[in-house]
């Protein structure tokens, strides 16, 4: 603990935070990214200096996400893109730093409960963990596109066509588990897949750029969210605020992310999914404070999962998510080998981790937050014409960077064009993320489990934590769409989300 | 131009999307048929598209279905989204055309000229001025070269 006091710990977790927020804020850049590119430069750093900065760019990165989201709809992470609307909506509406607020806040609140857990529970939680197999990890996909289909409001069908478009679009390449070659139409470049980094700059920037063009320049001279009153109010004291009247919806959100980041291989992404979804989902009567709420869940999830991502990582040396995937690397680069003796062998340095976690909820992202948000109230103010063509040019760029090929600046163009046709027709564009990022993960693990079942379809109603998760998304089905029913028959008043977008128009 | 009804009502583009989405199911029905099964006989790759290949049609159908039953119990179905506005989809079209150029073209002319150019276009193609627009398109360009390459690492 007491090396994070040393000039150069600290150092290296303000230049860790300053650089998440630069990827987090630039469309294409994620916290993977951000935290690959460092790999190079954690070489040849101390381990005590090296793992704080990461866990500082992944924190700040995942935040920082978000400001493309308030600003432009284009959500800087995978992660943002579950509540992309809502934030956008919400940045319109009341400023940017206000949006960003809620999202710093709820980003520091969830982060804190993932990382109180992960002090007190790392290894009964990660024990837990081992016990999930295929089947379980296929029931929570299932709950999870179960939520984001319900979550679409109340044209759950229009939902459900986005979301298989989405897993449509994850089916591209070689077959996760068969590694058989589908729907690649013999271009080599879509054997490995369609990325969904660069699908999302496609679906909702290059799209926005390309409604924009369709409708004219005067739809562009639109007025745009500005700064109402005192910032540090807007950001500081009104999202706390807002937080101290729904604890229990952080806290739901918070272990949400908690019990999503703690599964390898899904991480913050399907964590801010899921709790933003079941958010939407069970908020939906709530016009007024919608957006705000369903901002502050995901945030305050996807922060808790980067946290609880960890859990596995040190415990069992298996990664949460991607940026765990990497940090497991840095580890063996360095000779320490995660797992439960660690917490013998080298305890400094799990102190270490566990304070560089606190340290970058409760400092880091309140100041940087702070820093992006007045940054994002001032892009705000340049001509929106000028502001999209530099959209267009990040879309690009963005595109391009994430593997250097020309070929991703096409797939976003096309994504583009798909989701303009979507947005005419009135269907949803998260769900298409949805699709792409829960499609994998549900068809490994369903032809993983029929296939060791030797196809005894009966085998995945069999396990007892399995029987729970599908009761769970069962339990969501039926309240999710009694909701959406008495939204239908009971709602005779607009939408004001939906009335708000199409009178933009 | 679409305007607010604040309704759920099936509009137009109900139907015209659930054909769109039963066709795109049938047309991959059809192709993941040319998959491989498993040797025991079990489907194989073919099996997780056909899933989404079958809740596609069931989709499309759903929405065609809706539309009908709003129609047939008189209820007024919302006529906007069917107006196209042709200028625009041709200031559409020229913006794609640009990006879809930039690949083949940034080999060619370097980075920033390139990008320069997709910028500067969409600005004056959404009403901005000539000289913000070729300034912020220049500098913009600039910047984001600066940050990616040198700042940040990441080659263009």
């Amino acid at each position: 603990m007491t090396s994070l006091l040393s000039w150069e710990a600290v150092l290296a977790l303000l230049l860790g935070g300053l650089y998440g927020s630069l990827f987090g804020a630039i469309p294409g850049l994620t916290a993977t990214l951000a935290v690959a590119l460092f790999i190079p430069i954690a070489f040849f750093l101390d381990p005590l200096i090296a793992l704080p900065a990461i866990i500082a760019i992944s924190s700040v990165a995942i935040y920082a996400g978000d400001v493309g989201s308030a600003v432009a709809r284009i959500p800087g992470t995978p992660a943002s893109a579950a509540y992309v609307e809502e934030l956008h909506e919400l940045a319109g509406r009341k400023g940017p730093v206000y949006g960003l607020g809620i999202s710093a806040m709820g980003s520091a609140v969830g982060g804190i409960i993932g990382t109180v857990l992960l002090i007190f529970s790392a290894t009964g939680i990660a024990a837990v963990a081992t016990r999930f197999s295929s089947f379980e990890y296929f029931w929570v996909a299932v709950l999870g596109l179960t939520a984001g289909v319900l979550a679409s409001g109340r044209a759950p069908l229009k939902g459900f066509v986005s979301l298989l478009l989405g897993l449509l679009f994850a089916t591209v390449g070689i077959d996760p588990t068969l590694g058989y070659p589908r729907f690649h139409f013999g271009i080599p470049d879509l054997l490995s897949g369609l990325n969904y980094v660069v699908a999302m700059i496609g679906l909702f920037g290059f799209s926005e750029v390309l409604e924009y063009l369709y409708r004219g320049g005067w739809a562009a001279q639109r007025a745009l969210p500005e700064l109402h009153g005192a910032p540090v109010r807007h950001f500081y004291v009104l999202p706390l605020r807002l937080i101290r009247r729904f604890p229990g919806l952080v806290a739901r959100s918070s272990l949400l992310g908690v019990f999503v980041g703690f599964l390898p291989g899904a991480g913050a992404d399907v964590g801010a999914w899921v709790a933003s979804s079941v958010e939407k989902m069970t908020g939906q009567h709530d016009r007024e404070e919608g957006p705000d709420r369903t901002v502050l869940a995901g945030t305050s999830s996807n922060n808790a999962a980067v946290a609880s991502a960890w859990i596995p990582a040190l415990s069992l040396g298996l990664p949460g998510d991607t940026v765990t995937a990497i940090v497991l690397g840095v580890f063996l680069m360095k000779g320490i080998t995660p797992g439960p003796l660690l917490f013998e062998n080298d305890l400094p340095l799990v102190w270490t981790l566990f304070g560089t976690f606190i340290l970058a909820n409760v400092v880091l992202l309140p100041v940087f937050g702070y820093l992006t948000a007045r940054l994002a109230a001032r892009i705000v103010r340049v001509p929106f014409p000028l502001l999209l063509s530099v959209i267009a040019g990040l879309c690009v760029v963005g595109a391009y960077a994430i593997n250097n090929n020309a070929f991703d600046v096409w797939v976003m163009a096309g994504m583009g064009v798909i989701a303009f046709l979507l947005r005419r027709g009135g269907f949803p564009l998260a769900q298409v993320v949805l699709g792409m990022v829960l499609g994998p993960i549900l068809e490994q693990n369903f032809m993983v489990s029929a296939i060791k079942s030797r196809w005894d379809l009966m085998s995945f109603f069999e396990r007892p934590m399995a029987l729970g998760l599908m009761g769970l998304t069962l339990v969501l089905l039926v309240v999710g769409l009694r909701l959406t029913r008495r939204l239908r028959s009971g709602a005779g008043a607009p939408d004001r989300r939906e009335a708000a977008r199409e009178g933009e128009e | 131009m679409e305007r607010a009804t604040g309704r759920a009502e099936p509009r137009r583009t109900w139907p015209v999307g659930g054909a769109v989405m039963i066709l795109l199911g049938v047309a991959v029905w059809l192709y993941a048929g040319t998959f491989p099964g498993l040797d025991d006989g079990h489907p194989g790759p073919a099996l997780f598209p056909r899933w989404i290949a079958a809740g596609l049609v069931a989709g499309g159908g759903g929405l065609c279905g809706a539309w009908l039953r709003r129609r047939r119990s008189g209820a007024a179905v919302a006529a906007e989204g069917v107006g196209v506005l042709w200028a625009g989809l041709l200031r559409g079209a020229a913006g794609l055309v640009l990006v879809g150029l930039y690949p083949v073209l940034r080999p060619l002319l370097g980075f920033i000229p390139v990008l320069s150019l997709v910028m500067l276009a969409v600005g004056l193609m959404l009403g901005a001025r000539w000289p913000g627009a070729l300034l912020t398109a220049v500098a913009g360009s600039a910047v984001v070269y600066v940050l990616f390459t040198g700042l940040l690492g990441v080659p263009l």
